[in-house]
């Protein structure tokens, strides 16, 4: 009897809690390979370099220290990083290696996510990506693999430490709605025998590959939405779809600097939903009156834009990155209780610079410009040159240097304030979600 | 009436008691500017790197209100038309002024020419006691910018060629500003004419104490104005690699594949010793503008080195640089610690080109030269990890500039005027004149 008595008591309380406290939800939004510099590129391009944007309108801010460990040596650290080790540092507060997600550098062994240990407190999750959906940056916040690559049983990269596909794990994960690109995983088969497209289904995801199909959902679907073969082609391409490139020389050797053009709309990505348009269906979807949610948005081709040199690919998505920022705020503050974090992975190549001059006059050799180079021409008519000098013939590499971090509505914003260690963010938003 | 007369007479004698009173009850105000030149968050991160392997251990990753700030400039070809790099003269002008203008001008407008009146000049006008000091020349863009006007940065003493026909040039403005303290490199300005005399003669015969190395340096006191220069131009840079080189192309083994160099690390300089240390020489400073100073003061002090051996691609010199910057930023907080209504701002000019990429074991596929194109150089850190600094845009003579945010950090400062966020270089200007004079 007095058993019965606890057990009902119990069942109260824990009802009573439950409806007392509000829903806590985080929305935390990656610009893949968004340092300083390609801020500073996409604000002086579109708003001729003042605080035009909406995270320069965000005042609780600080710098990120970005490292990882060597591949070889985990005892060695390497003073840059990469969308694995950086996923896996936000989502685990752990460093490793590059190109493992979620996974410890020395032995592999797993590190419990964010989203995971949300999950399991009754909190319902999602991710927004603007890649293929496996991506570093999302798969480390629901897979763990120390290969990134390992996306499908058929992916070759699987074999290397016998990963268990990522798609697979994320499905198995229950995450409640995924959305980016790769309707090229559909059709991947899966270790019980079946396809992806027909586990999601099995699993009770309503798998979407257009952007319609998307709008025609109820909010509250369990959604696996995947737009485009591979990642999601980008908003804008340069002028003539052209990136940087180097500059040309004439008879005499000397650097004819191109005519500055603008950016133009990518005729590619008509069609396709925007990364805004994904997000807010995540957060209708995701709001909940119980426990709350945890979302990540990722804009992954502020950096993919950046590895080929292209400027204006990397500008469009940063903008659209910043609106979803500016979405996510507005809807912390329609909705209380919600944290807001923005900040980068890792740094990337991109530099503003102008047209190099010479002290004496003389002319202008190609020595002085060796990288590659573009001359934008910005929407307020200024000419904005732009350079990647870290590799000639193919991807521009990642650098080390702090990125930015911004926070809305977080109680604990002071810990993200200043600088800090990338390893802290994990458990400032245990912090604010579970206490 | 008379009675009027005499209750107005006391009133007035009253209030102007009390105004006095409460002016001397007032504490001196003080502003500490510290400008890092070219130090932006990715010469910050490689020296964090070097020094204390990506952890903790800078002074600077201490300071917890810190903000960015954005850095344009304007073009001199058409003061319409912006440039998204700044330099040391616009980036000086803009922290010193307020106001945008192009690369290579000092407090003078883009196109046009116009001098800027500067908030250090504003400052010495309302009785404040004003300082500069630098690693660099004294009459080096950053400080020029601050107590000088012209057109072109390298008017710096009396014959410079870039001087325009009757434009002072800026030693001469720096002395008859009667800036209190000046700090830093440049013996050959001792020497330049002045009118019907020398720099130094017109300095001695105007209250100034003249000092010219470390043991004049030690000697200078609190009662007279300073003018010290400790080298011939440019303070020497404080380390060098251990090798004596900087960052260089790779080489190529006979089947075209780089060849990594050999792991360095940073040394002292033996040419910086017996020169007065930018800390040392805040410190004198400090020291000297405090004394018997009731109003206040304003001081800039300015790392130059960070920015100039970045120019040189030379890693070492540079972080050597930024670790005697920290150092001091340091020595300015803990001045600001012990008093009330000191305010220290330490942020950048403009950003410069220093990358930290990935180390040679990073995936393992053979590089050739064009995947490395740029100036390469490998550390071995304090901590004995391996990292690779990369400089790519330039490989003949200097590396640019880049434009890129820069960082602001603030102590001391009342809550309603703190940096936060993501503000102008030009903003910086109003928010220490609220500090100073309201």
């Amino acid at each position: 009897m007095s058993r019965l008595f606890t057990i009902i008591f119990t069942i109260f309380t824990t009802l009573t809690s439950f409806a007392v406290s509000a829903p806590k939800n985080i929305i935390l939004l990656i610009g893949d390979g968004m340092g300083y510099a390609e801020i500073a590129l996409t604000r002086a391009y579109e708003f001729n370099g003042d605080e035009g944007l909406f995270i320069d309108t965000m005042k609780n801010s600080g710098s990120v220290i970005v490292k990882q460990l060597m591949i070889d040596d985990p005892s060695k650290i390497e003073f840059t990083g990469e969308s694995a080790s950086g996923g896996t540092t936000i989502s685990t507060g752990n460093r490793t290696s590059s190109g493992r997600v979620a996974v410890r550098a020395e032995d592999g062994a797993h590190y419990k996510t964010i989203l995971e240990e949300a999950q399991e407190r009754g909190f319902k999750t999602g991710l927004v990506t603007t890649s293929i959906i496996t991506d570093a940056t999302p798969a480390s916040f629901a897979a763990h693999a120390q290969n990134r690559y390992c996306f499908t049983q058929s992916s070759s990269a699987c074999n290397t430490h016998n990963d268990r596909p990522i798609i697979e794990q994320m499905l198995d994960q229950n995450v409640d709605v995924m959305l980016g690109g790769g309707y090229n995983l559909l059709a991947a088969t899966v270790r019980e025998g079946s396809t992806v497209k027909k586990k999601a289904e099995n699993l009770g995801y309503t798998v979407v590959t257009d952007r319609k199909s998307l709008f025609d959902l109820n909010y509250g679907t369990k959604t696996l939405g995947v737009f485009s073969n591979g990642h999601m082609p980008v908003e804008w391409v340069g002028p003539g779809g052209k990136g940087a490139d180097f500059v040309k020389v004439d008879d005499n050797r000397v650097v004819i600097f191109p005519n500055a053009a603008a950016c133009e709309l990518n005729p590619a990505h008509k069609g396709t939903p925007r990364l805004e348009e994904m997000s807010k269906f995540a957060l209708e979807s995701l709001k909940n009156e119980g426990a709350g949610f945890f979302l990540m948005i990722e804009g992954a081709s502020i950096d993919k834009q950046a590895h080929i040199a292209k400027p204006c690919g990397t500008i469009g998505e940063m903008l659209a990155f910043d609106r979803s920022v500016k979405m996510a705020v507005e809807f912390a503050k329609e909705h209380g209780d919600t944290a807001v974090i923005v900040t980068a992975d890792h740094g990337q190549a991109t530099q503003v610079i102008y047209k190099p001059e010479t002290y004496d006059g003389s002319p202008i050799r190609r020595d002085l410009i060796p990288g590659l180079y573009q001359l934008l021409l910005t929407r307020g008519g200024h000419e904005l040159g732009v350079y990647y000098g870290t590799n000639n013939i193919n991807d521009q590499a990642h650098t080390g240097v702090n990125v930015p971090i911004h926070t809305y509505g977080m109680d604990n914003a002071y810990s993200l304030m200043g600088v800090i260690q990338q390893t802290k963010i994990y458990g400032a938003m245990k912090e604010f979600l579970f206490n | 009436m008379r009675k009027f007369l005499i209750a107005t007479i006391g009133i007035f004698s009253i209030i102007g008691i009390f105004s006095l009173n409460f002016s001397a009850m007032t504490p001196p105000k003080n502003i500490i500017l510290l400008i890092g030149d070219g130090m932006s968050e990715a010469e910050i991160s490689a020296t964090r790197n070097y020094e204390y392997d990506g952890g903790p251990g800078l002074f600077l990753d201490t300071i917890q209100e810190k903000a960015s700030a954005i850095v344009i400039s304007k073009r001199n070809d058409d003061a319409n038309l912006l440039a998204f790099v700044g330099d040391s003269a616009s980036g000086g002008t803009a922290l010193a002024t307020g106001i945008l203008t192009s690369v290579r001008r000092i407090s003078t407008t883009a196109q046009y020419g116009k001098p800027i009146k500067t908030i250090f000049e504003e400052a010495k006008e309302d009785g404040f006691k004003v300082g500069l000091v630098t690693t660099a020349v004294i009459t080096d863009a950053t400080p020029a910018s601050f107590a000088a006007h012209v057109n072109n940065r390298y008017c710096m003493k009396g014959g410079d060629l870039p001087c325009l026909p009757g434009e002072k040039p800026i030693i001469d403005q720096m002395l008859e500003l009667d800036v209190d303290v000046l700090l830093g490199g440049g013996h050959r300005l001792l020497t330049a004419v002045k009118e019907n005399t020398t720099v130094e003669e017109f300095a001695i015969l105007n209250g100034y104490e003249v000092a010219k190395n470390i043991q004049d340096f030690s000697k200078m006191g609190q009662s007279k104005k300073l003018l010290g220069v400790f080298s011939d131009y440019h303070l020497p840079y404080l380390w060098q690699a251990e090798d004596g080189r900087v960052a260089e192309k790779v080489t190529l083994s006979a089947d075209g594949n780089v060849v990594f160099p050999i792991a360095q690390q940073c040394v002292l300089n033996p040419a910086s010793k017996d020169i007065p240390t930018l800390e040392m020489m805040t410190k004198k400073a400090l020291n000297n503008l405090s004394a018997d100073n009731e109003k206040g003061f304003f001081l800039m002090a300015e790392g130059a080195s960070i920015d100039k051996a970045a120019h040189d691609a030379d890693i070492c010199a540079s972080m050597g640089a930024m670790l005697e910057f920290d150092r001091t930023v340091k020595i300015a907080i803990e001045y600001a610690k012990i008093h009330e209504d000191t305010v220290v701002i330490v942020t950048s000019d403009h950003g410069g080109s220093t990358q930290n990429i990935h180390h040679p074991y990073y995936e393992n596929y053979k590089r050739t030269g064009e995947n490395i194109p740029g100036l390469y150089e490998l550390l071995t850190t304090k901590g004995g990890n391996e990292m690779a600094v990369y400089y790519g845009t330039n490989n003949t003579s200097d590396q640019v500039h880049t434009g890129i945010d820069v960082p602001i950090y603030s102590y001391g400062m009342p809550d309603d005027l703190v940096f936060k966020g993501t503000i102008r270089q030009t903003d910086i200007k109003g928010t220490m004149e609220k500090f100073l004079f309201e």
